[in-house]
């Protein structure tokens, strides 16, 4: 089976939506030919068009923008579109889908647009895993499945996978992150109080209305 | 002041918006954008500008200084179209860093005191009901996350169907 991993973000290197897609990378089996494609610009070539639309299963990794898809995904969905409904194409799509806040449900209306651009194209829905906090699970690439901040990641990623290699469709899935909300939330403000001060700013400077 | 978004083409927009008020100001297709690139540069180097050069730099600004605005939008798998949906990417200067939460959910602090009136309206001959539901949850989002006083959304097939209710 051909599986064609797509990596949705803007960011054309380090991005959360790479690091997710690594980890669902891990656990499919050896045997199927994946193929990796970034949309990272507003416009496809006609390689990555020919690529997408070979495959049997395509999952698209990308970030929530503001509750949605992000502008330069949407120009290239609707060239994949226009694209795929010259000819009939039996292909199944999935979407995981993350964000920088806490909660996995946050990326519901991304995933329900990716889903009604399925249709759209005439493919079929596969399933959507929405994941809260993205960025820290990234910046723990290295934590084990299963561990630490990945900890509710493992289930419904096998779920997910598992759903993926029979081309079954399913609910979707919502992942907060281990820990609680108050903690996680501290640490990350303290983060971005961190970030400023790395670039000469205190932390009122980073609350100032220009 | 009034900011109205729009991805009408120019005689469209001087149709629908030919006798808009003094105090609004239009955002089209005409003005230069580039795509949000999430380096989070307007928190935390240029805390509340865009550190993108173009015509949109200072949206946040710009959104701070209107008590409404108005996104009409093409209805694109229940959001906004590509125009419409980059200019909402670039208004993370809008926001500061930090974390709250807002109707149970995480979403970030305000930077500026103004709680806008936010009224979206969608357009297509051919909007399905599972793109209306999106839009409408999208919307509600939206609403929630910017903060907005109040928000509604309405959808028309076109834009004389627009025009007329629009008056």
């Amino acid at each position: 089976m051909k599986i064609g991993l797509i990596n949705g973000s803007p960011k054309a290197i380090g991005s959360t939506s790479e690091v997710l897609l690594d980890e669902l990378k891990a656990l499919l089996p050896k045997d199927h030919d994946l193929v990796s494609i970034g949309i990272h610009h507003a416009m496809l070539g006609v390689n990555k068009l020919e690529d997408i639309t070979s495959c049997d299963v395509l999952v698209f990794a990308l970030p929530m923008y503001m509750g949605g898809i992000p502008s330069h995904l949407l120009h290239c969905l609707i060239q994949l579109e226009k694209y795929l409904t010259e000819s009939p194409h039996d292909i199944t799509v999935y979407a995981i889908v993350n964000n920088g806040h806490y909660e996995g449900v946050q990326n519901e209306t991304t995933i329900a647009m990716m889903k009604n651009w399925t249709h759209r194209a005439h493919l079929k829905w596969g399933q959507g895993i929405g994941i809260g906090t993205g960025i820290m699970i990234a910046e723990a690439k290295d934590v084990p499945m299963g561990h630490g901040l990945k900890k509710n990641l493992a289930h419904p990623y096998s779920t997910f996978v598992n759903n993926l290699l029979d081309r079954e469709s399913s609910d979707n899935l919502y992942v907060n992150p281990t820990y609680p909300r108050f903690a996680l939330l501290q640490g990350a403000n303290h983060d971005w109080t961190k970030q400023g001060k790395a670039h000469g700013l205190r932390k009122k400077d980073l609350t100032i209305a220009p | 002041m009034k900011l109205i978004i729009h991805d009408l083409n120019q005689s469209e927009a001087d149709r629908l918006f030919g006798h808009h008020p003094d105090d609004a100001i239009l955002i089209g297709k005409d003005q230069e954008i580039h795509q949000c690139v999430g380096c989070f540069g307007c928190w935390i180097e240029t805390p509340g500008l865009c550190k993108i050069k173009d015509d949109f730099r200072d949206i946040g600004k710009r959104m701070a200084q209107s008590d409404e605005i108005e996104i009409i939008s093409h209805c694109l798998y229940g959001g906004f179209s590509p125009f419409v949906k980059n200019v909402l990417d670039r208004t993370l200067p809008y926001h500061q860093p930090y974390f709250t939460i807002r109707e149970g959910e995480t979403h970030q602090k305000d930077r500026y005191k103004n709680h806008v009136n936010l009224s979206v309206r969608f357009y297509g001959e051919d909007i399905t009901l599972p793109e209306k539901a999106t839009a409408e949850r999208f919307v509600e989002y939206n609403g929630v996350d910017l903060h907005a006083q109040s928000h509604t959304v309405s959808f028309y097939k076109n834009l004389e169907e627009m025009e007329a209710q629009r008056q």
